[in-house]
């Protein structure tokens, strides 16, 4: 019933984030125009890269307790998808980027900081990769995963607050939330973060239970 | 008369500015709507291929 009806809710959210994103009204903004609309599929596209991390990082101590592999699998499909979600994100950002700030790459302590979260997710398939052993890969690479959940949030969520940045709502530049984030935007921007989000939950989803399916044929 | 033509040589790169800056620029027309339409194929484009790569996946373990 919980399986069917949240497939539902993702199918609602998603059509309703195209069409309401693209028709809705929103501020007109100089040098953002149109592109502010891609608040509803560039930045759900992050949020949801957190929830899915945070979802695989559970996973991971749910392994680290129990030695089940099945958490493994799980913790495995959602930083996947997590980290397909953060790969969207980087590159629709950077044609947000060309478009507004000049260029595809401005160093911006938002990208750099980003960049670096994605190569630690990189990295974390890369070290799964590495064994051959099923139970030590399980264990070592739960481990890494808290360790680059842990780096996430700083990353993401504090150094590029400290200093100055072309991304909205980053050092002293208030930006989205305060001033252009008005309540009609909030109407479809809160759904969009949910209908991705959700979007991701059943691709990761669909990764474990055909793994589950391999396993029991085996 | 040369004052006339002075005066136009003169204005002329000022004019020829204000004209030129229009230029073929797709992505920027009707007020950058453009760039929206392609964030949201890279997401598609990200996610369908994700769906590919499951769908082979799936696939490949039945046999």
């Amino acid at each position: 019933m919980l399986a069917r009806s949240y497939k539902i809710a993702t199918i609602i959210l998603v059509l309703y984030t195209i069409v309401a994103g693209f028709l809705s009204p929103v501020p007109a903004l100089a040098i953002l125009n149109e592109t502010i609309r891609n608040l509803y599929f560039h930045v759900p596209m992050w949020f949801g890269l957190m929830i899915l991390m945070a979802v695989s990082a559970w996973y991971s101590v749910k392994y680290l307790r129990t030695s089940e592999s099945i958490y493994d699998w799980k913790a495995s499909a959602f930083a996947e998808v997590g980290l397909l979600f953060g790969t969207l994100g980087m590159l629709t950002g950077m044609v947000w980027a060309y478009f507004t700030w000049g260029d595809w790459w401005s160093a911006d302590p938002k990208q750099n900081t980003s960049a670096i979260a994605l190569l630690l997710y990189f990295a974390y398939f890369v070290l799964r990769g590495s064994f051959n052993e099923d139970q030590q890969k399980a264990r070592i690479s739960a481990v890494y995963n808290l360790f680059a959940f842990a780096a996430l949030i700083p990353l993401l969520y504090i150094l590029p607050r400290m200093t100055d940045s072309l991304h909205p709502g980053n050092g002293g530049n208030p930006g989205f939330g305060k001033y252009d984030l008005d309540n009609t935007m909030r109407l479809v921007f809160y759904p969009a973060v949910i209908g991705w989000t959700l979007l991701g939950v059943w691709m990761a989803n669909l990764q474990v239970r055909i793994r589950q399916n391999t396993e029991v044929h085996d | 008369m040369i004052k006339k033509v002075l005066s136009t040589l003169l204005l002329l790169p000022v004019v020829a500015q204000a004209q030129s800056a229009q230029m073929a620029d797709a992505l920027r027309d009707n007020g950058k709507f453009y760039v929206v339409v392609a964030t949201i194929v890279i997401v598609m484009a990200g996610i369908l291929g994700y769906l590919l790569y499951l769908d082979r996946k799936a696939a490949n373990k039945k046999r």
